[in-house]
């Protein structure tokens, strides 16, 4: 088409242009401009200012149009519009259904909740589930568990309905029954071996106590069947390194409440790590300003792999993954850590800022916490809980329990043993269930040539994926939502997980405790009430009716599930006592280029590979979509000449991928950051040609970090969809920060030089009577992670709908709200190496002045009595004025009627029926959630009263782990949104615009070292 | 040779010329009115059910409240179906060998439900709540028309837009009080009517149009009845025409 020639011959002349050195450059020189998004932005590419300009850019994907045919489009226009008055022509006849028999509690229309249970990397956390009508429509996090859930947890329901799901049992390809498998199976258990001598059974890490009870029964019947646990992210590192220290396996529990200072090295406790919902929610709530004092915590980071953490840090030090443990060494030498040796600083890490760290430690012994990532070696780990022991943290901000997952400590090596098994022949019957280790296992492993060797092999997994391939057997296998279970959270509290659906959506899924049971466990071994035999809650009943003593059951059992945790069992603390002799490796030599191999911000490990919610939300630090990319920092892309979207040969001891880069200010130089999941070979159309494969890279002696990787050009160019340049503000002082200093004296954080914006107004001041409620939101940076989760969020809630890498790339992306990512200056200098990072959500400001009303020619957008901008889909037509005339560019439109164009059965189901599906055509944007206020808004005057302050809690604020986001009544002085937008650091943005948005934001403060300030 | 245009051809052409130009007009004017009339909104038409039933019988007749089969309707945005087993709940004593309710008795049976046609329906883009509707005091028959005078049940009124901003734009037209029983709450005023209605109690010419639910201009009196009702119930007429009170 013509108009992609086009942007190829834009792109390869941008491409000239696009230089390192120029930009290095323009940012040292930079005065006005503090803040940029993208080195495009600085560079002032050609492509930059395009995207700037244009409010939706290539937005002429179809031909061209000359007049006359203009005209002949017009008249058909015309008379459709007419017809479309006469909705009724094309009303189809249409069937209520009511129930047979009326289910238990139900109030038809009205949403149900039930607590049930999310697990990741056999971790639990607590969920409350909305159901309508039978249908499970949004997972929230569960009160009782801690407010807000991240991303994956959000997304996760799409995968219930997910169209591409394993539906039935194969055999060698063909439809068979499960009888067929379980006959399969059972004659060969009954025929070689009854010991069960060469059964192995390959599951997800779990923490499931009716799991793990199941499995040691299964054991007594067949003392030598094996049971190996096994994901691709494990923590075998971080439990060894407990080991090497304490010389026992613990779980480490951080409280972050009261820690004063906070050490990262490496770990991304906001975001990825077990149990980061609540350490975010903690840290984070201490971060809490109110007035222009602050009494805040302070966290450094050293990082390896840029994250959230260290984008939300005080202090970062960007850290090449092999100097880690010499870093380490060197700060537990200068706090004293009995039994370590050696240690040493690289080069980029000042000695006296560490000085100054490890006073501001000293200070603070017993509030402080040292966490060490999860991709760390167990060395690291060792003198990390060393220092924290040191410290006195043990026991006030570092607490011990039981590991709480099954075997984690040793999945890799459990993994290697099976593969050794199975190349010796050892192995007659495997059973791989939930994990997918044909894609996932280190390459060096050969997994999926040692597979041909094991005789009867079957893979129980929700998709048809890389591992099903392999395996004789398919069995499609139940959703968390579809199915009972329990599993514990990282301090061992049991969360109980309940089906919301009445039976699988596809009828032949079936859950892994089922399946093992009836192969493993005699029929009749359990009493059963129900009419299949060992369903999941049969399995999970009896367990903790065993566990609690069937009195104690009958009274506690219902609460248990109301509340969707058994009280009580979270773990006893473990007491230990540090017993540490290392000497820490400091000359290593060179290196050469490293390579990081990490799980994917969004999509983790793979699994969430086929979810168009994560694969389109947006990355924290690079806002790239639908690809994994090769991360490099700047200095190696200078030296080596590359360009974002050049494609690189990767070659690792004799492996190679070939893979586009993307440069990431912050990384540290002479790195690859690789993340794990994508280059799927999976059946699923969503997951289909995104990314490369980086598990083709992985040794099994290394899995996380890896030296003398080569990189080298290919000349090639590939396609990458970032959201960064999207919508671009122009280097206003949009996003505010300060230092806790600046706070007292200029609590706003406005910038010097731009107090003239008094607005001026030519319209009365008061257009609409302030009176009733009048809705308005606040937004706290200082709280704000980045996550994103709030996006997920609003994508579920609101029917939000995934357009597709391509549409992605053209702009088009439809979600309501944004984040938006900011580098900006360290310490006070503008810096491309290691630049601070900022987060600023942005959604529909409601502004009470709203610019994009008087264009609209249909009225389609109009002003609520309260305060809201409202938006009317049906009397749209689509003009996108109001977009054109939207100064903070929050309105999307939808051009290919993203919403209803693909057609498959499970669609109508995933709805929330509260929202209108939007049709193409019609522009849309964040309603502040309006079908929440109404539903309020109803219940209140059922009851005659007015609405309670918090007790409408939109999608996004919801969702948030954090309390970033307020929203309530501005009218109602109590409200804490009113006492928020009363706050000294409360601005809104483009304030000179005089559109007075009803959205407001509270200035970032930062909290840095004033003596590492100094330096 | 005769000439082939004869003077009466003038007005030939023309007429024909006439139509041809009217003609899109005539086009649009057919069209909305067909798009009006009751052959499409069904309104009056008496639809077809799998299962033949009656209102009249059951709610006027028999005297059983509406809230006995539409369970939720003042509970939630959804008035509710009756499942079957409401149906049993009588069917299941009387009239069990009758023919007509053989569907009912298979669904019973087999566990399938009942499909009835849909006779009241707003469009997608409409967010329709009854519980609020009905608890401030809005007649069911106000919208749905005189069901209990229905045998077939059919579609009382068009649910146009112009239609429902009737009320959301002058509520007093319609709200009401019963002189005798004003202290009972919006809500029970509604089925307190019906109760009355079904008992033959003398009706106000008012009751009758709220009963009927057929179009009425209100005597200066009622509807300055009616303002003072808006005030009492704290009724926000502003807030009631927001677009985003429906459309979301």
């Amino acid at each position: 088409m013509l108009l992609d020639k086009d942007q190829d011959k834009m792109k390869t002349e941008n491409r000239e242009e696009f230089s390192l050195s120029m930009i290095r450059e323009k940012l040292a020189n930079s005065r006005g401009q503090k803040y940029w998004r993208s080195l495009n932005e600085i560079a002032e590419t050609e492509e930059f200012s395009s995207w700037v300009e244009a409010e939706f850019p290539n937005k002429s994907t179809i031909k061209q149009v000359d007049r006359r045919d203009f005209l002949r489009f017009m008249g058909a226009s015309i008379l459709m519009a007419s017809l479309g008055g006469c909705r009724s022509v094309f009303m189809e006849d249409q069937n209520f259904v009511p129930y047979v028999k009326n289910p238990e509690g139900l109030v038809p229309g009205n949403p149900l909740y039930y607590a049930s249970m999310h697990s990741l990397g056999g971790y639990a956390s607590g969920v409350l589930v909305r159901s309508d009508m039978g249908r499970p429509m949004k997972v929230d996090g569960n009160p009782v568990c801690g407010k807000g859930t991240n991303s994956v947890t959000q997304a996760s329901i799409l995968d219930m309905y997910d169209p591409d799901r394993s539906k039935q049992v194969l055999d060698r390809g063909v439809v068979s029954t499960w009888d067929f498998f379980f006959k399969a199976v059972k004659n060969y258990l009954e025929t070689s071996n009854k010991s069960g001598k060469g059964v192995r059974i390959l599951t997800d890490f779990t923490s499931s106590p009716s799991f793990i009870d199941l499995m040691s029964k299964i054991k007594k019947q067949y003392p030598h069947l094996e049971w190996i646990s096994y994901e691709p992210v494990s923590r075998d590192n971080v439990l060894q390194g407990s080991q090497l220290a304490y010389g026992q396996v613990v779980e480490t529990n951080y409280h972050l409440k009261h820690a004063k200072v906070v050490v990262s090295f490496d770990a991304d406790f906001l975001e990825s790590m077990p149990g980061a919902v609540k350490m975010s929610g903690d840290f984070m709530g201490a971060k809490k300003i109110r007035g222009n004092k602050a009494d805040t915590n302070r966290l450094y980071s050293f990082e390896c792999a840029p994250s959230l953490t260290g984008a939300n840090s005080d202090h970062k030090w960007p850290v090449v993954p092999s100097q880690m443990e010499s870093l380490i060494g060197y700060i537990a030498g200068l706090l004293g850590v009995p039994g370590v040796t050696g240690g040493a600083l690289p080069d980029n890490v000042e000695a006296n800022a560490v000085d100054a760290l490890v006073k501001d430690l000293l200070k603070n012994k017993g509030k402080s916490a040292l966490i060490a990532g999860d991709f760390l070696s167990a060395e690291c780990h060792a003198i990390v809980h060393g220092m924290n022991d040191v410290l006195q943290n043990v026991g006030s901000t570092v607490m011990y329990n039981k590991p709480v997952v099954h075997e984690a400590e040793k999945s890799y090596e459990s993994l290697q043993k099976l593969t050794h098994d199975m190349s010796n022949g050892m192995v007659d019957v495997l059973l791989i269930m939930g994990t997918n280790p044909v894609f996932t296992a280190p390459a060096d492993l050969n997994f999926s040539e040692q597979l041909k060797k094991v005789k009867l092999k079957a893979y129980l997994g929700i998709h048809e994926d890389e591992t099903s391939k392999c395996c004789d057997w398919v069995l499609p296998s139940t959703h968390y939502l579809e199915t009972w279970g329990d599993g514990r959270s990282s301090d061992g509290t049991v969360c109980l997980a309940q089906p919301l659906i009445s039976s699988p959506l596809y009828s032949s899924c079936k859950s892994k405790e089922s399946v093992l049971s009836r192969l493993f466990l005699p029929l009749g071994s359990m009493k059963s009430k129900f009419e299949e035999p060992f369903a999941s809650e049969e399995i999970v009943n009896n367990f903790w009716m065993e566990q609690l003593g069937s009195v104690s059951y009958q009274k506690n059992w219902k609460k248990s599930l109301e509340k969707g945790v058994v009280s009580g069992t979270s773990l006893p603390t473990v007491n230990v006592s540090l017993n540490l002799r290392l000497n820490v490796r400091t000359d290593l030599g060179d290196q050469g280029l490293e390579v990081m191999f990490r799980p994917d911000p969004t999509i983790y490990d793979g699994r969430y590979a086929n979810n168009g919610w994560l694969q389109e939300l947006p990355k924290p630090l690079t806002k790239l979509t639908w690809d994994n990319t090769v991360q490099v920092s700047a200095k190696l892309a200078e030296r080596e000449g590359l360009k974002p979207e050049d494609v690189v040969l990767l070659e690792l001891e004799g492996r190679s991928i070939e893979a586009p880069i993307w440069i990431v200010p912050g990384q540290p130089d002479n790195t690859v950051l690789l993340h794990l999941g994508y280059g799927r070979d999976m059946n699923g159309l969503v997951a289909e040609g995104a990314g490369f494969d980086a598990y083709k890279l992985r040794n099994s002696n290394d899995v996380w970090n890896a030296a003398g990787i080569k990189l080298s050009k290919t000349g090639k160019r590939y396609d990458l969809a970032s959201t960064q340049m999207h919508q671009n503000m122009e280097g206003r002082d949009l996003v505010r920060t300060g230092s806790v200093a600046e706070l007292s004296k200029n609590p706003s954080f406005e910038p010097e030089g731009v107090h003239h914006r008094k607005p001026m107004n030519l319209y009365p001041d008061n257009i609409f009577e302030d009176k009733g409620y009048q809705w308005a939101m606040v937004i706290d940076l200082n709280q704000c992670t980045g996550c994103g989760s709030c996006v997920t969020s609003c994508q579920v809630e609101n029917n939000i709908p995934v357009i597709g890498k391509d549409q992605t790339r053209r702009g088009r992306h439809m979600h309501w709200i944004r984040v938006d990512t900011y580098f900006g200056p360290r310490s006070g200098e503008a810096n491309l190496d290691n630049p601070s990072v900022h987060f600023q959500p942005i959604t529909c400001m409601h502004c009470e002045k709203a610019p994009c009303e008087p264009v609209c020619p249909v009225g389609a957008t109009n002003h609520s009595h309260e305060g809201l901008n409202q938006m009317v889909y049906n009397r749209c037509i689509g003009t996108r004025y109001c977009a054109n005339n939207c100064p903070y560019k929050v309105r999307k439109f939808n051009y290919l009627n993203f919403g209803d164009n693909v057609d498959y059965p499970t669609k109508n189901l995933l709805n929330n029926p509260r929202v209108t599906v939007r049709g193409r055509g019609v522009m849309e944007k964040c309603s502040f959630c309006v079908q929440r206020i109404n539903a309020a808004r109803i219940t209140a005057k059922k009851e005659n009263r007015k609405i309670r302050d918090g007790e409408i809690v939109v999608a996004c604020q919801e969702s948030c782990t954090t309390n970033a986001i307020y929203f309530g009544d501005k009218n109602d002085p109590n409200s804490e949104v009113s006492k928020m937008r009363k706050e000294p650091r409360n601005y809104v943005l483009l304030e000179e615009l005089n559109v007075r948005p009803r959205t407001s934001f509270l200035g970032r403060v930062r909290n840095p070292n004033p003596e590492i300030e100094a330096l | 040779m005769a000439q082939i245009f004869r003077p009466s051809s003038n007005t030939v052409i023309r007429t024909v010329l006439f139509l041809v130009a009217s003609a899109p007009w005539a086009l649009g004017y057919l069209l909305s009115m067909y798009s009006r009339s009751p052959y499409n909104t069904k309104v009056g038409v008496p639809m077809d059910q799998p299962i033949p039933f009656s209102h009249r019988h059951h709610a006027y007749e028999l005297g059983i409240d509406c809230r006995n089969c539409h369970t939720s309707v003042e509970k939630s945005s959804f008035a509710g179906l009756p499942s079957t087993e409401t149906c049993m709940q009588c069917h299941s004593q009387i009239w069990t060998n009758s023919p007509l309710l053989e569907p009912l008795r298979k669904s019973y049976e087999t566990g399938v439900p009942i499909k009835w046609k849909v006779v009241n329906r707003v469009p997608d883009f409409v967010q329709f709540n009854h519980s609020i509707h009905v608890n401030r005091g809005i007649n069911c028959n106000q919208c749905h028309g005189p069901v209990q005078q229905m045998h077939l049940t059919w579609k009382g009124n068009s649910f146009e837009m112009k239609w429902c901003l009737n009320c959301h734009r002058e509520p007093e037209k319609f709200l009401y009080t019963a002189e005798t029983n004003s202290g009972l709450s919006p809500r029970e005023q509604v089925f307190n009517l019906y109760m009355k209605y079904q008992q033959g109690v003398p009706l106000t010419a008012k009751e009758r149009s709220l009963i009927r639910g057929y179009d009425y201009s209100p005597t200066s009196d009622e509807l300055n009845k009616g303002k003072t009702i808006v005030k009492k119930r704290g009724i926000e007429k502003d807030q009631l025409e927001d677009c985003s009170v429906c459309h979301y």
